[in-house]
């Protein structure tokens, strides 16, 4: 058993994603119980979360400014010879090259303006976020090609897979299609909650409708609504994914092709069902059970650790060669650059996410199907 | 490192080295096209960290010693960790050495340097983020190295070890001080 003050170092671990799988049982099982460590762990998350995006924040302050480079090169340069010998007559020769041009380049270019700085600065961050765009498009499409590559044959797996490539498919679509009409419904709940009447839909196509006393919403899904409308489903005890839904005390489900069908149509994943599932298959393939809790511990942990790489493709962008084209600028065509600059980068922000995200979940899936493979 | 493609008009940096171990290879080789290509690939990181860690001013030439102190140490690189991460154990020891007083730094204005721009006025959100920052370098420096170490580089507990040299356990116990301390330290403003 875990102690609370041991839990407390856990939950570190945890939300570091360093923590070791015997170590996550034994910190799940003292969570299950204690919610006082429950809520530690909720607000360890916010900390580090808060912790991130604050040195995040003084990234582009922290950043060298235009010319540092250079004058490191020259200090290159003048290192003792017998270093320089190492390379030979070639390199000796490459590096003479080298300094003359940098010298040619700083004897001639004029020292830039802070704005043109700080709007060649956007240009590159621009030019980045664009060029981890692409890259990260390039790289969903590479994982969901060898998912299908890596399809199990078995048809109940090859279900659960084609439907987590479905729902990623449909939201790498820069405009997803419009949902097909299904007619019908597949989770309908009618309940009192706190002495208020609260009922919650979900359609055979995906969309729901939630109507509480005063208001009624719709949404495209269960996690739409319950993230759209996250203050309301709270307060009246809306909560689960696609297909199965618990409000107040009452509870509705559908089987699970039922639920990856509508996590198909929606373009969302919920790692519930896929475990639900996987927990079915391996109960029949896996009699002992401490044996199948331990293959499932191991396959839901391989999963997370492929799922929580959301570290951006790495891109290089010249920041001098910007400046190079920046300084030829008016000052009112900077500021329309810089704009220009600004308002690309928020727009793609969101997309930037949205693709770390699906990336994430393609190589989570992989995972699945590896474990999931006879 | 892969190369972005710029706006039109606009040329992307070239990165001769495939791999890492060419890279390697080559900056033992004392090839200068390979210094370049390490500067190139890992400048804005060392920078970056040195600036969180010793503060904008001495930045620029903590990065500049640290490169330095790297092509003089080439040969000695056994490959025990990746590049970026020796480099960022020297860089530590850099700023250790600037802390304690025994390097003189010189701050020289670059030549044909950019200015950096005045610091924009903060929202409510850059406030609270602000003083999130100054909280952390109100920590002693072991702790606020660690935090550092995890949140700006992104390094893995072992990697920050390596770094740092003492065991994963210490950086695992040093990074959860921290941010307990910040916790407080927040609480109280």
């Amino acid at each position: 058993m875990m102690t609370c003050p041991e839990s407390r170092l856990a939950i570190d671990a945890l939300v570091d994603g360093e923590i070791e799988r015997e170590e996550e049982v034994l910190l799940r099982s003292h969570l299950a119980g204690c919610p006082a460590c429950g809520r530690e762990l909720e607000e360890r998350r916010l900390l580090s979360e808060t912790l991130g995006r604050a040195f995040e924040r003084t990234r582009d302050e922290a950043s060298p400014l235009p010319g540092e480079r250079e004058r490191l090169a020259e200090r290159m340069a003048a290192l003792p010879r017998r270093r320089a010998a190492l390379a030979g007559r070639l390199a000796a020769a490459a590096m003479i090259v080298v300094a003359v041009g940098i010298a040619a380049t700083a004897a001639t270019a004029g020292r830039p303006s802070s704005e043109q700085v700080a709007v060649a600065r956007k240009i590159r961050e621009q030019a980045t976020r664009e060029a981890q765009l692409g890259r990260l498009e390039e790289e969903v499409a590479a994982e969901l090609a060898a998912l299908r590559a890596e399809r199990p044959r078995e048809s109940s797996a090859a279900m659960a897979v084609d439907a987590a490539i479905s729902s990623i498919e449909r939201r790498l679509a820069p405009v997803p299609p419009p949902a097909p009409a299904v007619p019908g419904t597949s989770v309908a709940i009618s309940v009192d909650v706190n002495g208020a009447a609260v009922e919650f839909v979900q359609r055979a196509d995906g969309t729901v409708r939630l109507a509480v006393p005063g208001r009624t919403v719709e949404a495209a899904s269960v996690s739409e609504l319950t993230a759209r409308y996250a203050d309301l489903c709270r307060r009246f005890s809306v909560e689960g994914s696609e297909g199965k839904v618990k409000v107040g005390d009452s509870a509705a489900a559908i089987d699970l092709p039922g639920r990856f069908r509508l996590h198909a149509l929606t373009g969302t994943w919920a790692e519930d069902a896929q475990w639900e599932w996987c927990r079915d298959w391996m109960k029949r393939r896996v009699p002992e059970a401490a044996e199948m809790e331990r293959r499932m511990k191991e396959a839901q942990e391989r999963y997370r650790r492929a799922a929580a790489d959301f570290a951006l493709p790495a891109v290089s962008v010249d920041l001098e060669r910007i400046l190079k084209d920046v300084k030829s600028l008016t000052g009112q065509e900077l500021r329309k650059a810089a704009e220009r600059a600004e308002d690309r980068v928020r727009s793609l922000e969101p997309r930037v996410q949205e693709l770390r995200d699906l990336r994430g979940r393609a190589r989570g899936v992989r995972v699945f199907a590896e474990t999931v493979r006879d | 490192m892969l190369a972005a493609r710029p706006p039109a008009g606009l040329m992307e940096t070239p990165a001769p080295f495939a791999t890492e171990a060419e890279l390697v290879a080559a900056c033992k080789a004392g090839r200068r096209d390979a210094f370049d290509a390490l500067v190139a690939r890992f400048y804005d990181r060392i920078h970056r960290l040195a600036w969180n860690l010793a503060g904008p001013t001495p930045a620029a030439d903590l990065a500049q010693e640290t490169f330095l102190a790297a092509v003089k140490s080439f040969p000695n690189f056994r490959g025990d960790s990746q590049v970026g991460t020796w480099l960022v154990s020297i860089l530590r020891n850099q700023v250790g050495l600037h802390l304690r007083g025994r390097k003189k730094w010189r701050y020289a204005s670059l030549e044909g340097e950019g200015e950096r721009l005045p610091a924009p006025e903060a929202d409510e959100t850059g406030k609270g983020v602000q003083a999130v920052l100054d909280r952390a370098r109100e920590l002693p420096e072991d702790l606020r190295t660690t935090l550092i170490l995890f949140h700006v580089d992104g390094l893995k507990y072992a990697e920050i070890a390596q770094v740092l040299q003492c065991p994963v356990g210490t950086v695992r116990s040093r990074l959860f001080e921290a941010r307990e301390r910040l916790r407080k330290l927040c609480e109280k403003t």
